[in-house]
Protein backbone atom coordinates (compact mmCIF):
# COMPACT_ATOMS: atom_id res chain seq x y z
CA UNK A 1 0.00 0.00 0.00
CA UNK A 2 2.88 2.35 1.07
CA UNK A 3 4.24 1.82 -2.53
CA UNK A 4 0.84 2.77 -4.15
CA UNK A 5 0.89 6.32 -2.63
CA UNK A 6 4.56 6.94 -2.96
CA UNK A 7 3.71 6.40 -7.05
CA UNK A 8 0.81 8.41 -6.61
CA UNK A 9 2.26 11.05 -4.85
CA UNK A 10 5.08 11.05 -7.44
CA UNK A 11 2.18 11.26 -10.21
CA UNK A 12 1.23 14.47 -8.76
CA UNK A 13 4.22 15.82 -8.42
CA UNK A 14 5.82 14.82 -12.10
CA UNK A 15 1.79 17.03 -13.28
CA UNK A 16 3.23 20.16 -10.90
CA UNK A 17 7.02 20.33 -12.55
CA UNK A 18 7.39 22.01 -15.65
CA UNK A 19 8.76 20.41 -18.50
CA UNK A 20 11.72 23.02 -19.00
CA UNK A 21 12.92 21.51 -15.17
CA UNK A 22 13.63 18.40 -16.64
CA UNK A 23 13.88 16.39 -12.91
CA UNK A 24 13.66 12.40 -12.45
CA UNK A 25 11.05 11.25 -10.09
CA UNK A 26 11.89 7.64 -9.53
CA UNK A 27 10.51 5.95 -5.96
CA UNK A 28 14.80 5.71 -5.32
CA UNK A 29 15.00 9.72 -5.81
CA UNK A 30 14.42 9.89 -1.51
CA UNK A 31 13.40 7.99 1.01
CA UNK A 32 9.77 8.45 1.44
CA UNK A 33 8.56 5.12 3.23
CA UNK A 34 8.70 6.17 6.43
CA UNK A 35 6.13 9.37 5.33
CA UNK A 36 4.09 6.90 3.67
CA UNK A 37 3.85 3.97 6.16
CA UNK A 38 2.96 6.61 9.26
CA UNK A 39 0.12 8.37 6.50
CA UNK A 40 -1.41 4.43 6.45
CA UNK A 41 -1.56 4.32 9.51
CA UNK A 42 -4.39 7.12 10.09
CA UNK A 43 -7.58 7.80 8.87
CA UNK A 44 -7.36 10.77 6.49
CA UNK A 45 -8.63 11.52 2.93
CA UNK A 46 -6.29 9.60 0.39
CA UNK A 47 -6.30 12.97 -1.63
CA UNK A 48 -4.49 14.40 1.31
CA UNK A 49 -2.32 12.15 2.26
CA UNK A 50 -0.96 12.36 -1.83
CA UNK A 51 -0.52 15.79 -0.79
CA UNK A 52 1.16 15.72 2.49
CA UNK A 53 3.27 12.74 1.11
CA UNK A 54 4.38 14.87 -2.24
CA UNK A 55 5.10 17.95 0.18
CA UNK A 56 7.77 15.88 2.15
CA UNK A 57 9.57 14.28 -0.74
CA UNK A 58 9.73 17.81 -2.37
CA UNK A 59 11.15 19.31 0.59
CA UNK A 60 13.29 16.09 1.22
CA UNK A 61 14.67 16.39 -2.71
CA UNK A 62 15.41 20.15 -2.14
CA UNK A 63 17.64 19.07 0.90
CA UNK A 64 19.34 16.97 -1.35
CA UNK A 65 20.19 19.04 -3.61
CA UNK A 66 21.80 22.00 -2.12
CA UNK A 67 23.95 19.65 -0.19
CA UNK A 68 27.84 19.06 -0.52
CA UNK A 69 27.83 22.22 -3.32
CA UNK A 70 31.05 22.86 -5.26
CA UNK A 71 32.36 25.38 -7.42
CA UNK A 72 34.56 23.08 -9.37
CA UNK A 73 31.73 22.74 -11.93
CA UNK A 74 29.54 25.60 -12.28
CA UNK A 75 27.01 24.23 -14.62
CA UNK A 76 26.36 21.44 -12.76
CA UNK A 77 26.00 24.72 -9.29
CA UNK A 78 23.57 26.17 -11.25
CA UNK A 79 21.59 23.23 -11.52
CA UNK A 80 21.77 22.22 -7.98
CA UNK A 81 21.00 25.38 -6.70
CA UNK A 82 18.36 25.92 -9.24
CA UNK A 83 16.65 22.26 -8.33
CA UNK A 84 16.57 23.13 -4.59
CA UNK A 85 14.82 26.80 -5.28
CA UNK A 86 12.86 25.25 -7.80
CA UNK A 87 11.51 22.05 -5.11
CA UNK A 88 11.03 24.59 -2.20
CA UNK A 89 8.84 26.84 -4.28
CA UNK A 90 6.77 24.11 -5.50
CA UNK A 91 6.18 23.19 -1.71
CA UNK A 92 4.01 26.21 -1.59
CA UNK A 93 2.42 25.73 -4.49
CA UNK A 94 1.01 22.68 -4.63
CA UNK A 95 -0.22 23.34 -1.06
CA UNK A 96 -1.17 26.15 -1.90
CA UNK A 97 -3.23 24.76 -4.79
CA UNK A 98 -4.97 22.10 -2.37
CA UNK A 99 -5.43 24.50 -0.01
CA UNK A 100 -3.36 23.17 2.54
CA UNK A 101 -2.87 26.06 4.74
CA UNK A 102 -2.26 24.26 8.19
CA UNK A 103 0.23 21.77 6.29
CA UNK A 104 2.06 24.47 5.33
CA UNK A 105 1.96 26.05 8.73
CA UNK A 106 3.18 23.51 10.39
CA UNK A 107 6.18 22.46 7.42
CA UNK A 108 7.42 26.47 7.06
CA UNK A 109 9.02 26.47 10.81
CA UNK A 110 9.93 23.11 10.37
CA UNK A 111 11.91 24.07 7.02
CA UNK A 112 13.13 26.69 8.89
CA UNK A 113 14.50 24.98 11.53
CA UNK A 114 15.92 22.64 9.00
CA UNK A 115 18.07 24.96 7.44
CA UNK A 116 19.86 26.01 10.63
CA UNK A 117 20.78 22.37 11.61
CA UNK A 118 22.10 22.06 8.41
CA UNK A 119 24.12 24.91 8.74
CA UNK A 120 25.31 23.59 12.26
CA UNK A 121 26.89 20.45 10.11
CA UNK A 122 23.52 18.14 10.91
CA UNK A 123 23.17 15.05 8.77
CA UNK A 124 20.30 15.16 6.37
CA UNK A 125 19.25 11.33 7.61
CA UNK A 126 19.04 12.53 10.78
CA UNK A 127 16.70 15.84 10.13
CA UNK A 128 14.56 13.55 7.80
CA UNK A 129 13.62 11.78 11.12
CA UNK A 130 12.43 14.73 12.79
CA UNK A 131 10.45 15.13 9.87
CA UNK A 132 9.08 12.09 10.26
CA UNK A 133 8.14 12.84 14.12
CA UNK A 134 6.28 16.31 13.19
CA UNK A 135 4.38 14.82 10.77
CA UNK A 136 3.31 12.05 13.40
CA UNK A 137 2.19 14.89 15.42
CA UNK A 138 0.58 16.62 12.49
CA UNK A 139 -1.38 13.91 11.64
CA UNK A 140 -2.32 13.40 15.13
CA UNK A 141 -3.36 16.43 15.50
CA UNK A 142 -5.50 16.44 12.09
CA UNK A 143 -7.04 13.48 13.22
CA UNK A 144 -7.90 13.25 16.55
CA UNK B 1 15.26 63.21 -5.45
CA UNK B 2 14.89 59.49 -4.82
CA UNK B 3 12.26 57.17 -5.53
CA UNK B 4 11.13 56.52 -2.01
CA UNK B 5 11.20 60.37 -1.50
CA UNK B 6 9.19 61.16 -4.19
CA UNK B 7 6.48 58.39 -3.18
CA UNK B 8 6.41 59.29 0.30
CA UNK B 9 8.07 55.71 1.27
CA UNK B 10 10.00 55.61 4.70
CA UNK B 11 12.89 53.16 3.54
CA UNK B 12 13.92 53.07 7.49
CA UNK B 13 10.59 51.69 8.62
CA UNK B 14 10.84 48.95 6.26
CA UNK B 15 14.86 48.29 7.22
CA UNK B 16 13.37 48.36 10.54
CA UNK B 17 10.44 45.18 9.53
CA UNK B 18 13.31 43.26 7.89
CA UNK B 19 15.68 43.41 11.25
CA UNK B 20 12.78 42.56 12.82
CA UNK B 21 12.08 39.30 10.70
CA UNK B 22 15.59 37.87 12.14
CA UNK B 23 15.62 39.33 15.72
CA UNK B 24 12.41 37.85 16.45
CA UNK B 25 13.21 34.64 15.54
CA UNK B 26 13.99 32.62 18.84
CA UNK B 27 16.06 29.73 16.94
CA UNK B 28 18.27 31.74 15.82
CA UNK B 29 21.11 32.43 18.43
CA UNK B 30 21.93 35.86 19.34
CA UNK B 31 25.59 36.03 18.03
CA UNK B 32 26.19 33.59 15.28
CA UNK B 33 27.23 33.92 11.84
CA UNK B 34 23.77 33.56 9.42
CA UNK B 35 22.57 36.32 12.06
CA UNK B 36 25.03 38.77 11.58
CA UNK B 37 25.43 37.81 7.68
CA UNK B 38 21.34 38.69 7.14
CA UNK B 39 21.47 42.07 9.57
CA UNK B 40 25.02 42.89 7.34
CA UNK B 41 22.76 42.54 4.53
CA UNK B 42 19.87 44.79 5.38
CA UNK B 43 22.24 47.25 6.77
CA UNK B 44 24.23 47.36 3.09
CA UNK B 45 20.93 49.18 2.04
CA UNK B 46 19.71 49.19 -1.45
CA UNK B 47 16.81 50.32 -3.10
CA UNK B 48 14.01 48.12 -1.84
CA UNK B 49 12.57 48.85 -5.10
CA UNK B 50 9.61 45.48 -4.55
CA UNK B 51 8.93 46.28 -0.71
CA UNK B 52 8.32 50.38 -2.90
CA UNK B 53 6.05 48.44 -5.06
CA UNK B 54 4.14 46.52 -2.59
CA UNK B 55 3.36 50.00 -0.69
CA UNK B 56 2.39 51.93 -3.85
CA UNK B 57 0.13 49.15 -4.18
CA UNK B 58 -1.12 49.16 -1.11
CA UNK B 59 -2.24 52.54 -1.65
CA UNK B 60 -5.28 51.44 -4.42
CA UNK B 61 -6.73 49.36 -1.30
CA UNK B 62 -10.07 50.36 0.63
CA UNK B 63 -8.18 50.27 4.10
CA UNK B 64 -5.41 51.47 6.06
CA UNK B 65 -3.55 48.34 7.12
CA UNK B 66 0.22 49.09 7.76
CA UNK B 67 1.11 45.77 9.63
CA UNK B 68 -0.12 43.39 6.82
CA UNK B 69 1.18 45.83 4.00
CA UNK B 70 4.63 45.16 6.21
CA UNK B 71 4.31 41.85 6.03
CA UNK B 72 4.20 41.57 2.22
CA UNK B 73 6.81 44.05 1.63
CA UNK B 74 9.11 42.45 4.12
CA UNK B 75 8.33 38.99 2.54
CA UNK B 76 8.85 40.13 -1.26
CA UNK B 77 12.03 41.65 -0.12
CA UNK B 78 13.36 38.65 1.60
CA UNK B 79 12.36 36.58 -1.50
CA UNK B 80 14.45 39.33 -3.81
CA UNK B 81 17.57 39.35 -1.21
CA UNK B 82 17.12 35.25 -1.20
CA UNK B 83 17.30 35.34 -4.64
CA UNK B 84 20.44 37.49 -4.50
CA UNK B 85 22.63 34.97 -2.46
CA UNK B 86 21.57 32.12 -4.69
CA UNK B 87 22.58 34.20 -7.92
CA UNK B 88 25.55 35.70 -6.64
CA UNK B 89 26.95 31.92 -6.80
CA UNK B 90 25.71 31.00 -10.27
CA UNK B 91 27.03 34.34 -10.98
CA UNK B 92 30.85 33.51 -9.02
CA UNK B 93 30.32 37.34 -8.54
CA UNK B 94 32.59 38.48 -5.26
CA UNK B 95 30.66 41.91 -4.37
CA UNK B 96 27.63 43.13 -4.18
CA UNK B 97 26.91 47.14 -3.75
CA UNK B 98 30.60 47.18 -3.09
CA UNK B 99 30.76 44.65 0.06
CA UNK B 100 32.16 41.14 -0.59
CA UNK B 101 29.17 38.29 -1.41
CA UNK B 102 27.88 36.21 1.56
CA UNK B 103 29.23 33.00 -0.01
CA UNK B 104 32.96 34.72 -0.29
CA UNK B 105 32.85 35.08 3.27
CA UNK B 106 30.58 31.97 4.90
CA UNK B 107 31.51 29.82 1.55
CA UNK B 108 28.86 28.30 -1.02
CA UNK B 109 26.97 25.74 1.16
CA UNK B 110 26.24 28.12 3.83
CA UNK B 111 25.45 31.21 1.63
CA UNK B 112 22.76 28.89 0.06
CA UNK B 113 21.45 27.43 3.12
CA UNK B 114 21.24 30.88 4.80
CA UNK B 115 19.07 31.84 1.23
CA UNK B 116 16.84 29.23 2.05
CA UNK B 117 16.71 29.89 5.95
CA UNK B 118 15.36 33.73 5.02
CA UNK B 119 12.89 32.44 2.91
CA UNK B 120 11.31 29.95 5.28
CA UNK B 121 11.87 32.12 8.26
CA UNK B 122 10.20 35.16 6.55
CA UNK B 123 7.08 32.93 6.18
CA UNK B 124 7.25 32.04 9.24
CA UNK B 125 7.01 34.99 10.79
CA UNK B 126 4.15 36.36 8.57
CA UNK B 127 2.37 33.46 9.56
CA UNK B 128 3.18 34.24 13.28
CA UNK B 129 0.63 37.40 13.47
CA UNK B 130 -2.51 34.64 12.80
CA UNK B 131 -1.24 31.08 14.48
CA UNK B 132 -4.02 29.33 15.90
CA UNK B 133 -6.73 30.10 12.97
CA UNK B 134 -7.34 29.52 9.38
CA UNK B 135 -5.03 31.95 7.07
CA UNK B 136 -7.08 34.77 5.39
CA UNK B 137 -6.88 35.77 2.10
CA UNK B 138 -3.89 37.80 2.68
CA UNK B 139 -1.82 34.87 4.23
CA UNK B 140 -2.98 32.56 1.69
CA UNK B 141 -1.54 35.22 -1.00
CA UNK B 142 1.86 35.29 1.13
CA UNK B 143 2.24 31.81 0.33
CA UNK B 144 1.00 32.10 -3.49
CA UNK B 145 4.31 34.77 -3.23
CA UNK B 146 6.28 32.26 -1.69
CA UNK B 147 5.21 29.58 -4.95
CA UNK B 148 6.19 31.89 -7.04
CA UNK B 149 10.09 31.18 -6.57
CA UNK B 150 9.68 28.02 -8.85
CA UNK B 151 8.03 30.17 -11.80
CA UNK B 152 11.22 32.52 -11.13
CA UNK B 153 13.53 29.46 -11.07
CA UNK B 154 11.92 28.28 -14.45
CA UNK B 155 12.76 31.46 -16.31
CA UNK B 156 16.66 30.56 -14.66
CA UNK B 157 16.03 26.80 -16.30
CA UNK B 158 14.84 28.22 -19.54
CA UNK B 159 18.51 30.73 -19.96
CA UNK B 160 20.23 28.02 -18.60
CA UNK B 161 18.88 24.96 -21.58
CA UNK B 162 19.03 27.86 -24.15
CA UNK B 163 22.67 28.48 -23.71
CA UNK B 164 23.91 29.56 -27.33
CA UNK B 165 20.96 28.51 -28.84
CA UNK B 166 20.59 31.07 -31.76
CA UNK B 167 17.25 29.46 -32.99
CA UNK B 168 15.66 30.62 -29.31
CA UNK B 169 12.33 32.25 -30.66
CA UNK B 170 11.40 35.48 -30.09
CA UNK B 171 7.98 34.21 -27.73
CA UNK B 172 10.42 31.98 -25.86
CA UNK B 173 12.94 35.42 -24.77
CA UNK B 174 9.45 37.19 -23.92
CA UNK B 175 8.31 34.10 -22.03
CA UNK B 176 11.77 33.70 -19.77
CA UNK B 177 12.11 37.83 -19.51
CA UNK B 178 8.91 37.69 -17.65
CA UNK B 179 8.91 34.84 -15.65
CA UNK B 180 12.88 36.14 -14.96
CA UNK B 181 12.18 39.66 -13.83
CA UNK B 182 8.90 41.10 -14.75
CA UNK B 183 6.68 38.76 -13.19
CA UNK B 184 7.77 39.48 -9.43
CA UNK B 185 7.38 43.45 -9.74
CA UNK B 186 3.75 42.40 -11.10
CA UNK B 187 2.87 40.49 -8.19
CA UNK B 188 4.38 43.22 -6.06
CA UNK B 189 1.70 45.57 -7.03
CA UNK B 190 -0.76 43.18 -7.00
CA UNK B 191 -0.13 41.77 -3.75
CA UNK B 192 0.06 45.23 -2.11
CA UNK B 193 -3.45 45.89 -3.69
CA UNK B 194 -4.43 42.80 -1.87
CA UNK B 195 -3.55 43.53 1.51
CA UNK B 196 -5.99 46.46 1.06
CA UNK B 197 -8.57 44.63 0.01
CA UNK B 198 -8.44 46.99 -3.92
CA UNK B 199 -11.15 46.04 -6.12
CA UNK B 200 -9.61 42.50 -8.11
CA UNK B 201 -10.11 44.50 -11.23
CA UNK B 202 -8.13 46.72 -9.85
CA UNK B 203 -5.61 44.76 -8.19
CA UNK B 204 -5.31 43.02 -12.29
CA UNK B 205 -4.38 46.10 -13.83
CA UNK B 206 -2.03 46.54 -11.62
CA UNK B 207 -0.13 43.39 -12.18
CA UNK B 208 -0.58 44.20 -15.95
CA UNK B 209 1.11 47.45 -15.29
CA UNK B 210 4.06 45.62 -13.15
CA UNK B 211 4.42 43.09 -16.09
CA UNK B 212 4.75 46.07 -18.64
CA UNK B 213 7.03 47.94 -16.13
CA UNK B 214 9.34 45.11 -15.89
CA UNK B 215 9.45 43.77 -19.93
CA UNK B 216 10.45 47.36 -20.70
CA UNK B 217 13.19 47.46 -17.56
CA UNK B 218 14.76 44.08 -18.61
CA UNK B 219 14.59 45.02 -22.80
CA UNK B 220 16.61 48.00 -22.05
CA UNK B 221 19.01 46.36 -19.52
CA UNK B 222 19.30 43.74 -22.61
CA UNK B 223 19.99 46.73 -24.83
CA UNK B 224 22.51 48.30 -22.58
CA UNK B 225 24.81 45.34 -22.12
CA UNK B 226 25.20 46.38 -25.91
CA UNK B 227 25.83 50.07 -25.99
CA UNK B 228 27.09 50.95 -22.61
CA UNK B 229 31.06 50.65 -21.75
CA UNK B 230 32.22 48.65 -19.52
CA UNK B 231 33.03 51.32 -16.70
CA UNK B 232 28.81 52.05 -16.75
CA UNK B 233 28.23 48.43 -16.58
CA UNK B 234 30.38 47.07 -14.10
CA UNK B 235 31.16 44.23 -16.04
CA UNK B 236 32.29 43.82 -19.54
CA UNK B 237 30.27 45.11 -23.11
CA UNK B 238 27.85 42.39 -23.89
CA UNK B 239 28.35 39.76 -21.21
CA UNK B 240 25.41 38.16 -21.88
CA UNK B 241 26.29 37.10 -25.34
CA UNK B 242 29.85 36.18 -23.84
CA UNK B 243 27.90 33.95 -21.31
CA UNK B 244 25.88 32.49 -24.11
CA UNK B 245 22.79 34.65 -22.73
CA UNK B 246 20.69 35.19 -25.92
CA UNK B 247 19.19 38.77 -25.79
CA UNK B 248 16.55 40.61 -27.66
CA UNK B 249 19.02 42.31 -29.61
CA UNK B 250 21.56 39.24 -29.98
CA UNK B 251 17.79 37.68 -32.02
CA UNK B 252 17.14 40.73 -33.88
CA UNK B 253 20.64 40.75 -35.14
CA UNK B 254 20.36 37.14 -36.18
CA UNK B 255 17.48 37.99 -38.69
CA UNK B 256 20.54 40.14 -40.70
CA UNK B 257 22.06 37.36 -42.90
CA UNK B 258 25.52 38.95 -42.31
CA UNK B 259 25.63 39.15 -38.88
CA UNK B 260 23.96 35.97 -37.96
CA UNK B 261 26.79 33.78 -39.68
CA UNK B 262 28.97 35.65 -37.55
CA UNK B 263 26.88 35.27 -34.34
CA UNK B 264 26.36 31.26 -34.79
CA UNK B 265 29.92 30.66 -35.04
CA UNK B 266 30.27 31.93 -31.66
CA UNK B 267 30.11 29.64 -29.12
CA UNK B 268 31.64 28.52 -25.41
CA UNK B 269 35.30 27.90 -26.97
CA UNK B 270 35.24 31.15 -29.16
CA UNK B 271 38.20 33.43 -28.53
CA UNK B 272 37.66 36.96 -27.39
CA UNK B 273 38.54 38.93 -30.30
CA UNK B 274 35.03 37.07 -32.05
CA UNK B 275 32.82 38.32 -29.21
CA UNK B 276 34.41 41.79 -29.19
CA UNK B 277 33.57 42.15 -32.94
CA UNK B 278 30.06 40.82 -33.21
CA UNK B 279 29.34 42.79 -29.80
CA UNK B 280 30.38 45.94 -32.01
CA UNK B 281 28.82 44.95 -35.05
CA UNK B 282 25.03 44.11 -33.11
CA UNK B 283 25.39 47.62 -31.45
CA UNK B 284 26.17 49.40 -34.64
CA UNK B 285 23.42 47.38 -36.24
CA UNK B 286 19.63 48.12 -36.87
CA UNK B 287 18.51 45.53 -34.07
CA UNK B 288 19.16 48.14 -31.30
CA UNK B 289 16.49 50.59 -32.83
CA UNK B 290 14.08 47.37 -33.07
CA UNK B 291 14.68 46.61 -29.24
CA UNK B 292 14.15 49.91 -28.47
CA UNK B 293 10.92 50.19 -30.03
CA UNK B 294 9.79 46.94 -28.82
CA UNK B 295 10.71 48.38 -25.32
CA UNK B 296 8.51 51.44 -26.21
CA UNK B 297 5.66 49.29 -27.05
CA UNK B 298 5.78 47.91 -23.47
CA UNK B 299 5.96 51.52 -22.21
CA UNK B 300 3.55 52.64 -23.99
CA UNK B 301 1.43 49.95 -23.34
CA UNK B 302 1.97 50.57 -19.46
CA UNK B 303 0.94 53.95 -19.72
CA UNK B 304 -1.87 53.25 -21.26
CA UNK B 305 -2.85 50.71 -17.48
CA UNK B 306 -2.11 53.94 -15.46
CA UNK B 307 -4.25 55.88 -17.81
CA UNK B 308 -7.15 53.07 -16.52
CA UNK B 309 -6.52 53.72 -13.32
CA UNK B 310 -5.96 57.62 -13.42
CA UNK B 311 -9.51 57.84 -11.62
CA UNK B 312 -8.02 56.74 -8.47
CA UNK B 313 -6.33 59.60 -5.92
CA UNK B 314 -3.51 57.13 -6.13
CA UNK B 315 -2.54 56.99 -9.59
CA UNK B 316 -0.33 59.73 -10.04
CA UNK B 317 2.24 57.79 -7.94
CA UNK B 318 2.09 55.11 -10.43
CA UNK B 319 3.48 58.00 -13.10
CA UNK B 320 6.63 58.36 -10.40
CA UNK B 321 6.92 54.82 -10.59
CA UNK B 322 6.67 55.12 -14.05
CA UNK B 323 9.17 57.66 -14.89
CA UNK B 324 11.59 55.69 -12.96
CA UNK B 325 11.50 52.79 -14.80
CA UNK B 326 10.83 54.11 -18.39
CA UNK B 327 13.76 57.05 -17.70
Amino acid sequence: MTTVLIHEALRLLREQMDPSVEMALTLDVVPSEDIAALLQMHELDSDRKVTILACCILIRMAVMKHRRLSAEDNEQLTRAILDGDYLSGLVYRLASRRKEWKLLGMLTPLQKRMQLALLRGRAAEGLFAEQRQHIAEYLNRSCA
Amino acid sequence: MKLHDQLGVDLRVIDATLREVIRTDRDLPASSIVRDGILKLIDAGGKRLRPIMVIVGSRFGKLERRRPVLRVAALVEYLHMASLIHDDIIDQADLRRGAPTLHTQIGISGAVLTGNYMMARVLEWAAEAAPDREPDAQEQQQSQLAASLSELCIGEYQQLHNRFNFDLTLQHYLDKTRRKTALLLALCLRAGAHSTHAEPEVAELLYQLGEALGMTFQIRDDIMDFTQQEGQLGKPVGADLRNGNITLPVLYALEEPELAQQIRALGPTANAAAFDEAIREIAASNAIERCEAMADSYAQAALALIGQLAQHPASPQLRVLAQYFLS
